[in-house]
């Protein structure tokens, strides 16, 4: 008996545990700068490949990695990445639906020269099919923004 | 079938009663007939005497005979423990199964072959003066735009 015990405990445990990782969504996160420097061929950064396909049609000559990162989201919480200096991206799951899409609220948010006021420059409800690419865009002129390319896995 | 004048004599006898006949026991060594009455008459009597003897419990055997009751009771519980555990083991078993397969399986017909897209639902923005919209790439990559207006945000 003590022997089925144990048995069942490492069931639940491995239920519980297995509960537990389901609860979260794997996604990557790039963020690049897209600029117009009269580039006759476009320049896209090499580190960029696994997401070139989502920007390289933009009208835009250069593209260059600012932050990369693949990340653990839990449904229902806030995860914030830090993109550079003054964006910070701030993400939450809020479910999965039928086709195993799952519903995020993106915020990106800007930061004052001096830190100390924050503002929402982007706030967006997203349905994240796995595999599939989004952008999110910052665009302050002609000659260049910045772009978020999310991917949820 | 065969008889014998003295088979009567014989079951007397075999009463214990008296017969004519004066040596019975010689006349059944030589007449099978009197050998086969004799061999029934016995087996009847055995029979008879076997269903009139009743088994009782003494006294004295009554607490090994609640002993043994007891001991089968506790087993039969120790069992029933045991086919529970089983039973819960098992359930638990399934249930982490059936939930990965859930989980892991594209089973839902939604899932079947077809193709999921990114969907972009809404997207505002807090900074005066931008403007927002949501379009696809040429190679159909679902796209926010949130356009600043010139010079700082603040």
């Amino acid at each position: 008996m003590v022997i089925a015990r144990r048995y069942t405990a490492v069931l639940f445990i491995a239920f519980f545990s297995f509960g537990a990782w389901s609860e979260q969504v794997e996604l990557s996160m790039t963020a690049l700068m897209a600029t117009n420097e009269g580039r006759t061929v476009k320049y896209i950064d090499p580190s960029l490949n696994k997401i070139r396909h989502a920007v390289e049609h933009l009208d835009y000559d250069t593209f260059k990695k600012l932050t990369a990162t693949e990340t653990s989201l839990t449904y229902g919480k806030e995860t914030k990445l830090r993109i550079n200096d003054r964006f910070t991206l701030g993400l939450t799951p809020e479910k999965k639906d039928s086709k195993g899409r799952v519903r995020v609220h993106a915020i990106i948010e800007a930061a004052s020269s001096d830190g100390k006021r924050k503002k929402k420059a982007l706030d967006s409800m997203l349905i994240l099919a796995p595999g599939k690419p989004i952008n999110l865009a910052i665009v302050g002129s002609e000659d260049g923004g910045l772009f978020v390319v999310l991917v949820a896995k | 079938m065969s008889t014998c004048k003295f088979e009567t004599d014989v079951e007397r006898w075999f009463d214990g009663e008296t017969t004519s006949l004066t040596n019975v026991e010689a006349h059944i060594r030589e007449c099978a007939r009197c050998s086969e009455t004799l061999e029934l008459l016995k087996m009847t009597r055995q029979g008879v005497e076997n269903l009139a003897s009743n088994e009782e419990i003494a006294d004295a055997q009554i607490p090994a005979f609640l002993d043994g009751i007891h001991e089968g009771i506790e087993g039969g519980t120790t069992t029933s423990y045991r086919s529970r555990w089983a039973f819960f083991s098992l359930a638990a078993a399934a249930l982490v199964v059936t939930v990965s397969s859930i989980s892991v399986m594209p089973f839902s017909p939604d899932r079947v072959g077809a193709e999921v897209e990114t969907e972009i639902e809404s997207v505002t923005t807090d900074i005066e003066g931008a403007t927002t919209e949501s379009f696809h790439t040429d190679n159909d990559t679902p796209t926010v735009w949130v356009n600043l207006p010139d010079g700082d945000l603040w």
